[in-house]
């Protein structure tokens, strides 16, 4: 048995569960058997209240199902201590606060608002013994000036190979002036960790994506997101759906190489050793993999519990429920849907 | 060439569009030392007569819980609404899922029986050293001049409350 096996099967007990994708490999530099990292991808929270107001086509994806897996995360951690340890981490846009109000939100109200509208949900998320670590979002990134989100981060070394961030950075960070693109490398590394001034400084390019949309239809994916083949099985460590560069369909390598280039540089720059990035934002869950020249790099993007996806084999559109984990040189993602 | 007409309208440009520019960061309730807070754990609501005298004492000692002397009460009539609104239960509706900062907005029936919080400001970031963690959900204070009162929430309604002494002061 291992950390991978007793998630899944902690997964199974409370819902439909299909591999998405999986990627075994040393060169993932990240062999820890004795701990395993679980990513809660976007789930962009609004109010009922809100939704109905602004017309908004779609909201967060099975709320009852992930609240119980939060809850089947917070047993799951327990039973593994002392020997194991299981760090659950929510990577981003937990809340909306785009879609919730229509500008500034200097009282963090519409925090408050979209977390008393969920709120067994986020007491749930935000239960002590469970220690979830939250990621700063595009959606939700003004949190940061909020004294009750203080310990809301913008990215997480997972040492010693993984970096984990949003992944909303590669929509823009190409188009930056050197100065912040400086700024930007920070988040790539432990020694440097973004301060508030520093997210002060990049909040209007934040801000910037967010001009001229209204996010009524769809987020990011106005059809449902390409995933690759699934398959439903057993727990057997073999590597599944993996996109590989070179091979693989552009639309399925998005953002691996701007990751690749970024960790690349933060590894000049401060002397890691990143091998792989973990993000969300796409709402497309899928693995990529740059293997050339001896060069690998991995690219885990957990998905979301918003908006829609398909497989290669079904154009059916199904929800996007995805949870994801990394240990012992394997990534994974599965697929959720309520049990029938 | 100086030009002082011109440097005035710049300076008249840049004065008018900077404050658009600033980052306002939200308002703050800190729950205070023991000896300016009412209760160590919120007064459950409604409110019963052991709590409300609790809230009398230290209203009347200036938001001293260990005075000594009594000290006159500006807003004696309506801090006295207050104890009497938070005594029916049918005042402590709110609406918890609206975005707003017009707390009377979101605690109408409240506001309608205690207008001591009418034009307040709802604050949801209520620093509390004590805990292992910010609340949640999170709880709801509204100020009056002196006094913030802390309201703890659950499922639409008000469910507890503490008085804080207020660290802001009115300006002279």
């Amino acid at each position: 048995m291992s950390l991978h096996s007793d998630l899944l099967a902690a997964l199974r007990s409370l819902a439909q569960v299909q591999l998405v994708a999986r990627l075994k490999d040393a060169r993932l530099n990240f062999p820890q058997t004795g701990e395993l990292h679980v990513f809660l991808p976007d789930i962009h929270l609004i109010t009922a209240a809100r939704r109905a107001e602004a017309g908004y086509l779609y909201g967060a994806n099975y709320p009852d199902l992930l609240e119980a897996v939060v809850g089947a995360l917070g047993r799951f951690k327990r039973n593994a201590a002392p020997a194991g340890e299981v760090v659950v981490y929510q990577i981003g846009d937990l809340f909306d606060l785009w879609r919730q109000v229509d500008g500034l939100d200097p009282e963090a109200n519409a925090a408050s608002a979209i977390q008393n509208d969920h709120a067994s949900l986020l007491a749930a998320l935000r239960d002590a013994d469970l220690n979830t670590q939250f990621l700063l979002g595009n959606h939700d990134y003004d949190l940061y000036r909020f004294p009750n989100f203080d310990a809301w981060q913008r990215s997480f070394i997972l040492e010693p190979s993984v970096m984990l961030l949003h992944g909303d950075i590669f929509d823009w960070v190409e188009n930056l002036p050197a100065e912040l693109k400086n700024l930007v490398l920070y988040l790539f590394t432990a020694s440097h960790p973004a301060g508030t001034a520093d997210l002060e400084k990049m909040r209007p390019l934040n801000r910037n994506r967010q001009i001229g949309k209204d996010f009524r239809a769809y987020i990011q994916n106005r059809e449902p997101a390409r995933t690759g083949t699934w398959r439903a099985n057993g727990y057997d460590g073999e590597s599944w759906n993996v996109q590989v560069s070179g091979t693989a369909p552009a639309e399925m390598l998005l953002y691996l190489e701007a990751a690749r280039a970024r960790c690349a540089e933060a590894n000049r720059q401060f002397g890691s050793a990143l091998s792989a990035a973990v993000i969300g934002h796409t709402h497309q869950a899928r693995i990529a993999v740059h293997d050339e020249d001896g060069e690998f790099f991995a690219l885990m993007d957990c998905g979301a519990w918003i908006e829609n996806c398909r497989t290669d084999d079904d154009p059916t559109p199904r929800p996007n429920a995805q949870i994801a984990a990394l240990g012992a040189n394997e990534m994974v993602i599965y697929q959720l849907a309520p049990l029938e | 060439m100086y030009n002082p007409g011109m440097t005035l309208r710049a300076t008249l440009v840049v004065l008018l569009f900077t404050p658009a520019c600033v980052v306002r960061y939200p308002t703050v309730v800190p729950i205070r030392e023991q000896q300016f807070r009412s209760h160590d754990q919120p007064a459950a609501l409604p409110l019963q007569k052991d709590d409300r005298a609790d809230f009398e004492h230290f209203l009347g000692y200036g938001g001293n819980r260990f005075g000594r002397n009594p000290v006159p009460d500006a807003q004696a009539a309506g801090h006295k609404q207050t104890l009497d609104a938070l005594e029916k239960d049918s005042n402590l509706a709110i609406r918890g899922d609206l975005a707003s900062s017009d707390f009377c907005a979101i605690a109408a029936p409240l506001c309608a029986a205690a207008p001591i919080f009418r034009k307040r400001i709802a604050v949801t970031q209520v620093i509390d050293a004590r805990e292992r963690q910010p609340a949640v959900p999170d709880p709801i204070a509204v100020c009056d001049d002196e006094y913030c009162w802390v309201f703890r929430q659950a499922a639409n309604r008000l469910t507890g409350v503490v008085v804080v002494r207020s660290v802001k002061r009115a300006q002279p």
